[in-house]
């Protein structure tokens, strides 16, 4: 607002003085804001506190819906204890099978070296 | 506009803040046609180590190992399936958290993958993605696991 609008406003003896006077003053600032293609600070408040809100909810609605966990598989705790020995046996094959192909590859190595060393020798 | 817009990527980042997890890999694709999906709560995990069974070896205590884990999740699909679609899924996952590869193995179109989230004393979540002729398994668990004991665990299970 321009000090010439503030000051028409002052001089405006239409306005009713006390509290209603301050609120009817308080919404003429916010149309002339308004009007100016400026949003009042009252629709700043009113933005921030909707998206909050949306934000919150989709929060909300997120941490609902990971909570909300499956149905276990098993009832009996034998049968679950055997599923889990099914896997520790299946992670132990599976770092075998990552020692065997280590082996294997030091053996490739070993032999090509033996290779190099016989040719070198020779 | 401006309020279209900022609401718009508080929805995304909200949204992109539930990063895909073993749980939520489960949830989608346990339900479909031909996949076999085993889940074990951390509910069960407390009572199998109650059970009244040897859980252990001399130099292995597998009871402590199954009380500190907190949820095992399961899925055999075969690879007529939408097994490529997990293992991809599975790979945007490990990418997405903290996850280090702790082995892989390759021997002539069989291939298996074990990723961890650990430090020195603790495994907090294991991932092992193994994909042969017939089918795609996956396998995570999360929990407090102590590295010891699952280093023991695997060892004894070679």
């Amino acid at each position: 607002m321009t000090p010439e609008e503030l000051e028409a406003i002052s001089n405006d003896t239409t306005l009713p003085a006390g509290s209603a006077g301050a609120k009817e003053l308080i919404a003429k600032l916010d149309i002339a804001q308004e009007v100016k293609g400026r949003p009042s600070r009252r629709l700043y408040v009113s933005w921030i506190s909707g998206i909050a809100a949306t934000f919150i909810l989709m929060l909300g609605i997120g941490i609902a819906l990971q909570n909300r966990g499956p149905k276990d598989t098993f009832d009996d705790p034998e049968l679950a204890y055997a599923q889990v020995q099914e896997v520790f046996s299946r992670i132990g094959a599976g770092v075998q099978q990552g020692k065997d192909a280590v082996d294997e590859s030091g053996q490739l190595i070993t032999s090509e070296m033996e290779k190099t060393i016989n040719k070198l020798t020779r | 506009m401006k309020k279209i817009i900022l609401t718009v990527i508080l929805a995304v980042l909200s949204v992109s803040a539930f990063a895909q997890t073993g749980k939520s890999l489960y949830e989608k694709y346990s339900d479909l046609e031909g996949v076999e999906a085993v889940y074990i709560s951390s509910a069960m995990f407390k009572l199998i180590g109650k059970l009244p069974v040897d859980m252990g070896t001399d130099s292995v205590d597998i009871g402590r190992l199954v009380r500190s884990l907190k949820g095992m999740y399961i899925l055999n699909i075969p690879n007529s399936g939408p097994a490529s679609q997990l293992a991809a899924e599975v790979t945007k996952m490990i990418r997405g958290g903290k996850y280090e590869l702790l082995m892989e193995a390759k021997d002539s179109g069989d291939r298996m993958q074990m990723y961890t989230i650990s430090d020195d004393n603790f495994i907090r979540s294991f991932v092992m993605l193994n994909t042969d002729g017939d089918e795609t398994s996956f396998i995570c668990f999360d929990g407090e696991i102590v590295r010891e004991d699952f280093e023991k665990v695997v060892l004894e299970s070679m």
